[in-house]
């Protein structure tokens, strides 16, 4: 089964399609190299090394295959022969659709890592990487990416993120179309997560409209918005307290608190794991989260 | 206490008695049609069964309504229930193939709903790479 994957991923490289596959049918068990049981995602977007003897690939976020989730995410390389998986990105921003070079230890692929998507590339060592990824071409908006079979040129498909939020009447009777919007946020940035005031004139939300995702607020008669939170990593999924003197939200992991009318973050010390989500309960003294 | 997964979303019911979110299946991402609402020490309190299959759920500022948006019956909108217990009410319709609505998050406002709408649009670049 090894031999016959390996050989399809030289093919493609090479871009000579033939029969071989059919000549040569896997008659061995599928061999286990890596189980994933720390996150709910699937591994995805498997790469063979040239050389045929490491694969990488991505450890969470498959939904970015299909929609503009940001959520952080690393690249990890495992032996063809089995063994231990090394991480060969940080895991604080998106990394994805690695892509070997020819020499079979240089990986180029996607992140996020200073803010805007760019292509980056690192060299990849037995036990892990070899220094930190070097740009290769910054704030090109790529999505997934492709190299030569002779490792001189580069493909990428570009997907410039747009995802503002946008209000739209309830009505008191009948069904309300879509068509109805008008915008509340605009420009070239991607917004997942928002939480209204309790006075319902106000919006925060997270943005990476100047790089990584920070939290901004807004009035919502109008103007500018407003950075609160402005962190070396990224911060998602704000939630106004009840009594509007906070927002919640959580970051790397971990669940912070900020005033809502900006300031240093507090950390919430004691949340297992890697917490997300935040929600206040009504009296304002606790926080749900998932974990 | 109950073992079950909780996904997204997750919102606190009106009284605060307990977090409502979404029943999860043992792996945790399969994406069912049912809310649950637990108590503080993870006892179900009630579920909603049957709501539409999606990212997100959201009250009413008086407390009284839970707005989820999804997919129901194969078409996309935001629909509403009593936390009580009742019906589904459609009150927004997905109707414009053309403005994407990914269901991450919306919120509820008094008379308006806030939700977040992308614009795609993908192409396709060559350059030459030196290494």
């Amino acid at each position: 089964m090894i031999e016959s994957t390996g050989w399809l991923s030289a093919a493609a490289f090479q871009l000579e399609p033939t029969c071989r596959s059919t000549e040569h049918p896997p008659t061995t068990e599928p061999e286990l190299l890596d189980v994933n049981a720390e996150t709910p995602w699937p591994n995805h977007s498997l790469v063979w090394s040239p050389d045929g003897r490491r694969i990488a690939y991505v450890k969470g976020n498959y939904s970015w295959r299909k929609s503009l989730n940001q959520m952080s995410v690393a690249i990890w390389v495992v032996d063809a022969d089995g063994g231990t998986s090394v991480q060969v990105t940080d895991e604080e921003s998106m990394n994805l659709s690695p892509q070997w070079l020819p020499d079979s230890r240089h990986l180029l692929f996607v992140s996020n890592r200073d803010g805007t998507r760019g292509i980056y590339v690192v060299e990849v060592g037995m036990d892990g990487p070899r220094g930190p990824p070097r740009s290769v071409l910054p704030s090109s908006d790529p999505h997934s990416i492709s190299v030569s079979a002779d490792g001189k040129k580069l493909a990428y498909a570009r997907f410039p993120a747009a995802q503002n939020i946008w209000s739209i009447p309830i009505p008191q009777i009948g069904v309300a179309s879509i068509k109805d919007v008008v915008p509340v946020t605009e420009g070239n940035q991607v917004i997942e997560s928002h939480s209204l005031s309790p006075g319902r004139d106000s919006i925060v939300y997270e943005s990476a409209r100047r790089g990584n995702f920070d939290l901004y607020k807004k009035a919502l008669a109008g103007g500018e918005p407003t950075r609160i939170v402005d962190l070396p990593g990224h911060a998602f999924g704000p939630q106004w307290s009840p009594d509007g003197s906070e927002i919640a939200f959580y970051s790397g992991g971990g669940i912070y608190t900020v005033p809502a009318a900006g300031g240093v973050p507090s950390s919430i010390e004691g949340f297992p794991g890697r917490s997300s989500d935040p929600a206040w309960s009504p009296d304002g003294l606790s926080i749900a989260f998932l974990s | 206490m109950t073992d079950f997964l909780c996904t997204r979303p997750l919102l606190w019911d009106p009284e605060g008695t307990g977090p409502i979110c979404r029943l999860s299946d043992s792996t945790g991402v399969v994406d069912t049609d049912t809310l649950v609402h637990v108590s503080r020490d993870g006892e179900v309190l009630a579920k909603f069964a049957g709501v539409p299959l999606g990212a997100d759920a959201s009250l009413s500022p008086d407390g009284s309504r839970l707005y989820i948006a999804g997919v129901l019956n194969g078409t996309k909108g935001v629909w509403w229930l009593p936390v009580g217990g009742g019906d589904l009410t459609k009150v927004i319709a997905f109707d414009d193939p053309s403005l994407t609505v990914p269901l991450s998050t919306f919120s509820v406002g008094d008379e308006h709903l806030y939700l977040t709408i992308a614009k795609y649009e993908s192409d396709i670049w060559v350059m030459d790479l030196e290494w």
